[in-house]
């Protein structure tokens, strides 16, 4: 019986560890920077969505990011009719989204550029993938900044460019995201 | 023991059901943040500024300049058509060039050049129109798009001084001129269908005895994708006050179906119709090819996309 009692509290304590640490601060990165780019000898195709969010969990790790496709504004009209019409197909598959862990989050009160790694499913064109990214986390005085940069290939997430633009379209997207994080007060 | 597992069971139950609720709540926190998708505008309702004698809701976006090309070549089949012409390549119904601005997202302009369809003698043809969109269709929001679109013609042809000609131009300038206006009501159904229905106004200066200065039109259109970047058009013309005098020439309705390819900054409409004008003053009143008679032309249209300005 006492043998019994006692593992009881400690899976009681375990499980309330656990509630606990799932109960971390949750970190909001709201009007976010999105940047895609596109290199060619021919072309550099540019567009900038800042209505990005980002949310993330202080001691799970979890993150959440999400961006409205048709906020993307590119330099041309026509350009950002194709992008939503023909490329992503943004009626259909309205959003990009990531959803994954950070492997190795730092404290968050030592101020340093922290170099991260994030883990975890990229949903692009309705296309899920299971993908590594490099990330930084900022972290200042006054401030908790995160910035991330990678490439994409357009053929991964079923993105087909016509023959005829091959030479204006590069086959590798490049991906800016920078933001600012404020924590979330429920 | 049983106990033991219960507790054991529940406690990992309920805490798989918290760490599930957790992710649910990051995701719903971004939502929330992020705010409700409101008001989404639709866009590519069509292609191009026009289908094939009818124009569409679609614009030329702001500081971009559209260079097109509409060619139509002589009757298909019928007496002027047939193995003899190669079946109407060698004759040339009519061109027509022409240049849009877009001055804003929801307004442009443009002038044109046609050859004319030498109705009863009328050609060289210049064209001045304007295109303004009163309001976009919105996904939860209004169910329509709505454009105002009009314009003039003015013909440089050299005045024929016959009393009863057409193109006789002695007595005032005005009658070089005639003046088209239409609403533009489209709707994006889906995203492989849309539909446009346009009631029309053409006033010509200058007629022939028995028909109406002023004509009233309603004219209808519809474009359904069959690919990414193929869809067939098709438009059609339905004058409401047909006069006497086009009762006389056999008038018939203006009907076009075609083919549309797009490919990066250009729009390529492969297309038969039966109207051999271009521009709605001409074909409009004056149409007298007939479906049944053979007198269906093959033509095309070629739109490419100029960037003057952009967007910083």
């Amino acid at each position: 019986m006492t043998i019994k009692n006692r593992s009881f509290y400690l899976i009681l304590g375990f499980f309330f560890f656990i509630s606990i640490s799932c109960d971390g601060q949750i970190w909001l990165g709201k009007n976010t920077n999105v940047k895609i780019f596109s290199a060619t000898p021919l072309e550099n195709i540019e567009a900038i969505s800042s209505t990005g969010t980002i949310a993330f969990n202080e001691k799970s790790g979890k993150i959440f990011v999400k961006v409205l496709i048709k906020s993307f504004k590119f330099q041309r009209g026509l350009m950002q009719e194709h992008f939503n019409e023909n490329y992503m197909e943004s009626d259909t598959y309205p959003t990009a989204e990531f959803d994954g862990v950070i492997q190795n989050l730092p404290d968050l009160s030592v101020e340093n550029t922290h170099k991260i790694q994030l883990k975890g499913t990229l949903t692009i064109h309705g296309v899920k993938k299971e993908v590594d990214l490099p990330a930084t986390i900022i972290i200042t005085k006054d401030k908790i900044e995160g910035k991330a940069n990678f490439k994409i290939k357009c053929i991964d997430y079923n993105i087909e460019i016509p023959k005829l633009v091959i030479k204006n379209i590069a086959e590798e997207i490049d991906i800016t995201i920078i933001t600012e994080f404020k924590p979330y007060k429920k | 023991m049983s106990f033991f597992k219960l507790i054991f069971l529940g406690g990992f139950v309920l805490s798989t059901l918290s760490l599930m609720a957790q992710d649910d709540d990051l995701s719903k926190l971004v939502d929330s943040a992020s705010g409700p998708i409101v008001n989404d505008p639709v866009i590519a309702t069509f292609k191009t500024t026009r289908l094939i004698n009818l124009s569409t809701i679609e614009q030329v976006k702001r500081g971009e300049l559209d260079f097109r090309i509409a060619h139509r070549f002589g009757d298909l089949a019928g007496n002027a058509g047939g193995a003899s012409t190669f079946f109407g390549f060698d004759n040339v119904s009519d061109i027509r060039f022409s240049f849009d601005y877009g001055i804003m997202d929801r307004w442009q302009i443009g002038i044109g050049r046609s050859k004319g369809a030498e109705y009863f003698g009328q050609g060289q043809v210049f064209d001045l129109n304007t295109k303004f969109k009163l309001i976009q269709q919105r996904k939860n929001g209004f169910p329509l798009a709505i454009s105002l679109h009009g314009g003039l013609t003015f013909t440089s042809k050299e005045s024929n001084h016959a009393l009863s000609s057409i193109i006789n131009f002695d007595k005032t300038i005005a009658h070089r001129f005639n003046y088209f206006g239409q609403i533009l009501l489209a709707r994006k159904i889906n995203d492989r269908f849309s539909i446009i229905i346009a009631p029309t106004i053409v006033h010509r200066n200058l007629v022939f005895l028995g028909d109406n200065n002023t004509h009233f039109a309603i004219a209808a259109g519809a474009r359904a994708k069959i690919s990414k970047r193929v869809a067939v058009i098709a438009d059609y013309y339905q004058v409401l006050n047909v006069s006497s005098f086009q009762k006389a020439i056999d008038h018939q309705m203006p009907i076009g179906l075609g083919l549309e390819i797009e490919t990066g900054g250009h729009v390529f409409h492969a297309l038969f119709s039966t109207n051999t004008g271009l521009v709605e003053s001409q074909f409009l009143p004056y149409n007298t090819a007939k479906f049944t008679a053979g007198q269906v032309r093959l033509g095309f249209n070629i739109s490419r996309i100029f960037t003057i300005l952009k967007d910083k």
